[in-house]
């Protein structure tokens, strides 16, 4: 070996400035050398130096308070605490599966800006400092604000971080084009029914008094495949304690197996079955009378209204026995008030019928005399805490929560959102942002940021939404993993995961109202930043600093708190602050005060707001869509280990449930040829085809539909795990039905044909991808 | 002396797997395999069904078959009844995962067989084990059978129905199912004592 | 397999190491300024040529390659692209198959002992191949060949094969995979000196 008798060469791209000589040069434990890192030194975790800290959940957005477990600067543990009225010191498996989301190493690293001249979803991309693609971002913003106007620049926020990105900066920057899925795909036309009928919304976690009910009925609402924490503990609680049970579902779901009745319905019956009930509840004067005369408005005209659908009716629409509507119309008035239909969460289903549907069900809600009584629905509201002080938004905060507050412009000088006018309703469609962008009508959509928003996996029509990203001039995505819809963006913004972060705080409107706190149990990795960081300083770049008086989000929210005689260092001690709450009327009355805030004070059944609008005062059953024949419809749902279509990248709840599968009736398998457990493409009547996707011939499931789990068949190479497993709801979705009175998008009118004859897609197991991607 | 051992309320369990990511990170439990699983089983035709979901680990027999088939002595039953592995003493012959006609054990990449412990570390500071602790149905109870207000024992005392798994073998489990739905008892299972 | 080496080493292996881990560090780091301007002074190229004089090597036809492409090309290979990262340049995750594991971890707190701390400004994982080979040089250029040796055989060497096969395989940018392909070979000839 021979270098000449050169000194060393000192080369300057070699100094990375990762590491440095220290001054603390510890006593040589490794004298001579390095240790072996081949035969690491055995011990587990929970005999090591183990920290906690407090945080709540983000796997899913029912954020149940947690703990979080340190040891060796790696999160090792996460539980529920029994101080947090969402945990009560237990977790769903999602939640349990946290650590596995920080420590995917699919995640993003890095800022990153698409290569010039590169196409979208081209994936091209260099490394950009955070200065540099806020640099870029806020160019572009000024270029599309002086061409268009600020409108023009829209903005869709999932996740706890969307409050920045879907409220307080396009309310600082004057975009009313903000949005989030959680309220069009989702929730819309429940909230809409419930503000126009109690004059309240219903609570982000359904305010269903399960501690003290003696009877339920779920109508399509999975609980127990939707693994909401203190739902699924409250509803097993019932059970155990010896509630009956009914559940209405053409499928035989998990929460079917535990009642008492299934109701095999034909899907999009549902309202005449809840019209029905109506009709016997009347007719057999069987409902709460006092209760309706005390608190109701518009009753006889609901009589004389719901006349016309008698059991018989509805028999020969939903193909379940007029007898059976009946014995269970009488059996949920024995247990009256104690008897309730609670209201789901995902309530987009047919479109046209959905706020129907709703006020449906709550008007039997109603009749049953439990809203806002022991047993049925409580109320809430979400505990106050003051914001930080700071000037007044130019627009108010956008999106709101999952009921979707309007954003009034007023006199303002801005336009209102694209959306305004092609539905009655206030919340601001999500997907109504789609087609502007690519015909410029009523206004130019020319930017989008896209923060925690799977855009593929949750709006309809995903060849128009890649169509629409065509058109944008700028594409802004804010994600902790390079999702499919990532990889189109011009700019990437790798967001930490919640383990790693602070958040505001956390005000749930609960049966005890709370405040809950996040921490971060360890530091960011790579070179990923918090959303409200994020949001500061593009906000700062924007010319914007102005509404972030904060230097950092300690001070943001010891601000908040000591508005109520906390601290941030309190908070970190407690997690959680509990409130009193005002669950049911006779609270409110003792105050002298009316919860029900509706125009006449009243809950109401008729509804002349609705009239006036030249809407149906109440619910009426409209026909459902039809398919084609030889198609079933799609119905789809959840995988109780996996969250939207977020989760499919975690190792640990990939191992769980690998990939979906398509229910398949036994009798239409036989008469397809379609054997257990192969593998069958699924077209849809539009022509697109979703699989290989495994067929699972049940007898669980009706005739005339099929079903599968969402958030698989994702299309994204660099999420190693999730990536072409299973088959995509979404996009089976190439049509959809605006509910004309939320805005909400009904997603149950696609049909599908079973296609036979599928290769086996020979997916390797989950474990060997796990020891293929650590040694690529 | 004490008697450890857990029992699962069917009609309560979901199958929603929570247990078993919550073992996963708290034994580490390496991907690929598993100390808990869930069995999902549907009986009937439409619309007469019955679904059981059924979760499943080490029982901790009171004759575990494991114990006496292992050549080093590395398979014990602990004083309280807890069935348990000494990894440092495991030569990996597998013969313990073959002995085993419940599939509770595995391999560690590691080179020793693991499998369920009740948490023993948790148990020793008083705690439950992860799966109980996690549970949203509350359908797990664990405890000292010896100790008749252990939870354990007065779930099996309040339960409509108690079932083992393959009670034939006379491996003598001390996991309980209860409230199987189905009213022969565990699905796949022939039936046992209704209580 | 231990990790010490068989003999002390000589002033000119010294020298030799330092230079193959500086040039580890300067390829697999973050391509910026520092990297632009040593290709285009030449130093990289002249870094290379000493190394491959002192070992016996061919030196990399390094082609200058468009800034832009290289940029891309290792988001590409390392960090995010459309079509799934070639390389993933983290160490400790290759050897455990996990992110911060036992070997990342033991890695941090064996640095530390030798008295090098990782920086605040370092935004990446302290795995990550360039920063290793960064604490290689400062073990290298300070009172520590020894343990730099040690560094390279046992926690470079083995894992970068694998690595480098990876990157040739899938390298449009013509240079990192010809540089990886060079610095394969000294790695090999500098382990393979260090035994005999």
């Amino acid at each position: 070996m021979k270098l000449g008798r050169r000194d060393f060469i000192k080369l300057s791209c070699a100094t990375v400035g990762a590491l440095a000589v220290g001054s603390t040069a510890k006593a040589q434990l490794f004298p001579g050398g390095f240790p072996n890192p081949f035969r690491p030194p055995p011990g587990k975790w929970f005999e090591g130096d183990v920290t906690t800290s407090y945080s709540y959940c983000e796997m899913c957005f029912w954020k149940c308070g947690m703990k979080v477990s340190v040891e060796g600067g790696k999160v090792r543990k996460v539980d529920g605490y029994l101080e947090n009225p969402k945990s009560r010191g237990m977790l769903c498996p999602r939640g349990q599966a946290a650590p596995a989301t920080t420590y995917d190493p699919d995640r993003l690293k890095k800022p990153l800006i698409r290569v010039e001249g590169s196409e979208r979803g081209a994936g091209q991309y260099r490394e950009a400092s955070w200065d540099e693609a806020f640099d870029y971002i806020a160019e572009k913003m000024f270029a599309i604000r002086d061409e268009h106007g600020t409108e023009s620049v829209a903005f869709m926020g999932h996740g706890t971080g969307d409050e920045w990105f879907a409220s307080y900066l396009p309310g600082a920057w004057g975009t009313p084009n903000a949005a989030k899925p959680s309220v069009s795909l989702c929730t819309a036309p429940r909230e809409t029914a419930s503000v126009y009928t109690f004059g309240r919304g219903i609570a982000g976690h359904e305010q269903i008094d399960w501690d003290e009910t003696d009877y339920i009925v779920l109508i399509g609402h999975h609980i127990g495949e939707d693994t909401h924490n203190t739902q699924l503990q409250q509803f097993a609680q019932a059970l155990t304690r010896g509630a009956k049970l009914v559940v209405v579902d053409p499928r035989f779901s998990v929460a079917a197996a535990k009642a008492k009745d299934w109701l095999p319905i034909k899907p999009a019956t549902d309202t005449a079955l809840l019209l029905a009930w109506i009709n016997v509840l009347i007719e057999e004067e069987i409902y709460d009378a006092e209760y309706v005369e005390k608190y109701t408005l518009g009753f006889e005209q609901l009589a004389e209204h719901a006349a016309q659908y008698t059991p018989e009716w509805a028999e020969a629409i939903t193909e379940i026995p007029a007898d059976t509507i009946r014995r269970i119309a009488r059996e949920m008035a024995a247990h009256a008030p104690r008897a309730v239909l609670p209201v789901g969460r995902h309530v987009v289903w047919y479109g046209h019928d959905d706020s129907h549907r709703m006020r449906a069900l709550y008007f039997v809600n109603i009749l049953l005399g439990n809203y806002g009584m022991p047993g049925g629905y409580y109320l809430c509201d979400a505990p106050i805490v003051d914001t930080f002080p700071a000037p007044e938004l130019p627009l108010a905060p956008a999106a709101g929560g999952c009921g979707g507050g309007p954003v009034e412009v007023g006199d303002s000088p801005f336009r209102p959102s694209v959306d305004r006018g092609k539905f009655f309703g206030t919340a601001t469609s999500v997907q109504e942002f789609i087609e502007p962008m690519i015909t410029g009508e009523p206004y130019p959509v020319k930017g989008l940021f896209a923060y925690g928003v799977n855009i593929f996996h949750s709006i309809p029509m995903v060849e128009r939404t890649k169509e629409a990203l065509r058109h944008l001039d700028l594409y802004v995505a804010i994600d902790i993993l390079p999702m499919e819809h990532v990889m189109w963006a011009d700019v990437i913004l790798p967001e930490c995961t919640f383990l790693e972060r602070h958040d505001d705080l956390n005000l749930v409107a609960h049966k005890t109202p709370f405040i809950q706190a996040r921490f971060p149990a360890v530091e960011p990795m790579y070179d990923s930043k918090p959303a409200w960081w994020i949001a500061r300083e593009l906000g700062i770049k924007l010319g914007l600093g102005e509404y972030f008086p904060w230097e950092n989000i300690e001070e943001y929210l010891d601000r908040r708190l000591s508005s109520i005689g906390s601290s941030l260092e309190a908070m970190a001690e407690q997690g959680t602050i509990v409130r009193r709450g005002r669950p049911y009327i006779a609270d409110w009355e003792r105050l002298n005060r009316n919860p029900f805030d509706t125009p006449s004070g009243q809950l109401e059944f008729y509804s002349e707001r609705f009239a006036e609008a030249g809407l149906d005062p109440l619910p009426v059953f409209i026909d459902p869509m039809e398919g084609p024949s030889g198609y079933y419809r799609l119905l789809y749902g959840r995988s109780p280990v996996h969250t939207f279509a977020r989760t499919h990248n975690n190792a640990v709840l990939m191992e769980m449930d690998s990939e979906n599968s398509v229910w398949l009736n036994t009798r239409e398998a036989e008469r397809l040829g379609v054997s257990h457990r192969e593998y069958v493409y699924l077209e849809n009547q539009d022509g697109v085809v979703e699989g290989p996707v495994r067929a699972n011939v049940t007898e669980r499931i009706r005739q005339d539909c099929v079903y599968i789990t969402h958030g698989y068949g994702h299309k994204a190479p660099l999420m190693k795990l999730a990536n072409g497993r299973g088959a995509s709801d979404t996009h089976l979705q190439t049509r959809y039905d605006l509910d004309p009175y939320s805005g909400g998008a009904g997603l149950r009118n696609n049909w599908v044909r079973i296609v036979p004859g599928a290769p086996d897609p020979q997916h390797k197991s989950i474990a060997q991808l796990v020891r293929e991607r650590s040694q690529a | 002396m004490s008697r450890m051992a857990m029992a699962i309320d069917l009609a309560a369990c979901v199958g929603c797997a929570a247990c078993s990511v919550a073992c996963k990170h708290e034994n580490e439990v390496p991907i690929g395999v598993n100390r808990l699983w869930i069995r999902n089983t549907t009986i009937g035709t439409f619309p007469n069904l019955v679904t059981e979901f059924r979760p499943e680990q080490c029982l901790h027999c009171e004759n575990p078959p494991c114990v006496p088939v292992c050549p080093t002595g590395c398979c014990f039953v602990r004083a309280d009844g807890i069935v348990d592995i000494e990894p440092m003493k495991c030569i990996g012959c597998s013969a313990c995962i073959a002995a085993c006609p419940y599939d509770a054990r595995y391999m560690h990449p590691d080179g020793y067989v693991s499998k369920c412990d009740f948490c023993k570390h948790r148990v020793a500071k008083g705690e439950l084990p992860a799966c109980v602790t996690t549970c949203p149905t509350l359908c797990r109870s664990f405890g000292d059978l010896d100790d008749p207000n252990s939870d354990v024992s007065i779930a099996l005392r309040g339960a409509r129905r108690v079932d083992l798994l393959r009670p034939g073998l006379g491996t003598g489990p001390k996991l309980y199912y209860l409230n199987a739905p189905a009213k022969f008892g565990l699905v796949g299972e022939e039936g046992q004592r209704s209580s | 397999m231990t990790t010490a080496p068989r003999t002390t080493p000589t002033e000119t292996d010294v020298a030799v190491l330092h230079l193959l881990l500086q040039l580890i560090a300067g390829t697999y780091r973050s391509p910026a300024d520092a990297l632009r301007d040593d290709l285009v002074s030449g130093a990289l190229a002249e870094a290379c040529a000493a190394l491959a004089e002192a070992l016996d090597l061919d030196a990399p036809g390094l082609l200058a390659p468009d800034w832009t492409t290289l940029q891309a090309s290792y988001i590409d290979l390392f960090v995010s692209s459309g079509n799934g990262i070639a390389a993933p340049p983290y160490v400790g995750y290759a050897i455990d198959g996990e992110l911060m594991g036992p070997s990342a971890q033991l890695l941090g707190a064996a640095f530390s002992d030798h008295g090098i701390e990782l920086q605040d400004a370092w935004s990446d994982l302290p795995d990550h191949v360039a920063a290793v080979a960064e604490g290689g040089t400062l073990l290298a250029h300070g009172a520590r060949p020894e343990a730099a040796l040690a560094l390279l055989e046992g926690y470079l060497a083995p894992w970068f094969e694998r690595y480098a096969t990876a990157i040739e395989a899938k390298d449009v940018s013509g240079f990192y995979g010809p540089m990886t392909k060079f610095l394969q070979a000294a790695i090999k000839e500098v382990t393979r000196e260090a035994r005999s």
